[in-house]
């Protein structure tokens, strides 16, 4: 997959993935990788740039004698993945043109 | 390789970044480690699943630098280096003065002590040698048992004076070595900065 869309997709599977209840990196990335290609490297830069945005807001929290953060969504990250759907329902449209050779029908 | 040395390894990479954010990016691959070995992993798996730690050091780093020239707000540590960097010399100026200079003199005149006694022990061994040479015709009245005797003694004198020379040749050394560097370290590092 082109790199620069994947990085797109990434910002959205993680919000996606904090979006019903909160949860943690080992968790995120357990709940994606069936769908997408992300590991504990990629992981962490999306964190913080998602938390620096505003789109997720973190606390840690004790979780067997350790810290542990926990991620939860946030109204703006709700709104970026309307965005995406938005976004996405534009690309269909378009990826049908392409599919179809360039033909309307 | 172990955690500790990926951990240091990682934390040798992301030198560039704030001490904050190391210790966050370190909280979340020590968060992670465990999440990981409590599902049964080992270590080196965990580690491979990582990556190599300049790998993901890279990442970091370059997404650090996207978010400089992303926000708009510029960041607070650079705006009032100008300032800084003037008030720093002023700083400078007077610790030198008031601080630097006298202390400076005194520790000159430490290593110049230091210096002359060296230069004493190494004059006593001299005189030592000559002694032990002269002995024997200077002192021919004494007797053979006379004579040994205070050979000795000038050997033993010249011990001594080669202790204080050698000893003190070192203090010497080193404490002018020590003061250079101690200098350079004032001096230098705020002008390469």
């Amino acid at each position: 997959m082109d790199a620069q869309l994947k990085k797109g997709l990434l910002d959205v599977c993680v919000l996606a993935a904090v979006r019903r209840e909160e949860s943690y990196g080992y968790k995120i990335i357990s709940d994606l990788s069936p769908y997408i290609d992300i590991s504990e490297s990629t992981l962490y830069p999306i964190l913080r740039r998602l938390e620096n945005s505003g789109a997720v807001t973190a606390r840690s929290a004790e979780y067997n004698g350790r810290l542990r953060r926990y991620f939860s969504i946030t109204p703006l990250g709700l709104q970026k993945i309307d965005e995406f759907i938005e976004a996405m329902e534009q690309f269909k449209i378009i990826s049908d043109f392409i599919l179809n050779g360039g033909n309307h029908d | 390789m172990t955690k500790k040395q990926w951990q240091s390894e990682l934390l040798r990479h992301l030198r560039p970044l704030s001490p904050r954010e190391r210790r966050r990016t370190l909280a979340y691959y020590d968060e992670l480690y465990d999440d990981q070995l409590e599902s049964g992993l080992t270590e080196a798996q965990i580690l491979e699943n990582f990556g190599s730690p300049a790998e993901c050091a890279a990442r970091i780093l370059s997404e650090s630098g996207a978010e400089v020239t992303d926000s708009s707000a510029p960041r607070p540590s650079e705006q009032p280096r100008g300032s800084a960097t003037v008030a720093e010399i002023i700083g400078l100026v007077f610790l030198t003065l008031i601080l630097i200079l006298p202390l400076a003199c005194a520790v000159l005149t430490v290593i110049l002590s230091f210096g002359i006694v060296s230069l004493a022990g190494a004059i006593v061994v001299i005189a030592g040698i000559a002694s032990i040479i002269i002995v024997p015709f200077a002192a021919a009245g004494l007797g053979a048992a006379g004579i040994v005797a205070l050979i000795g003694i000038c050997i033993a004198v010249c011990g001594v004076g080669a202790l204080l020379f050698v000893v003190f040749w070192l203090l010497t050394k080193y404490t002018a070595l020590g003061t250079f560097k101690a200098l350079q370290f004032i001096y230098m590092r705020r002008w390469k900065a």
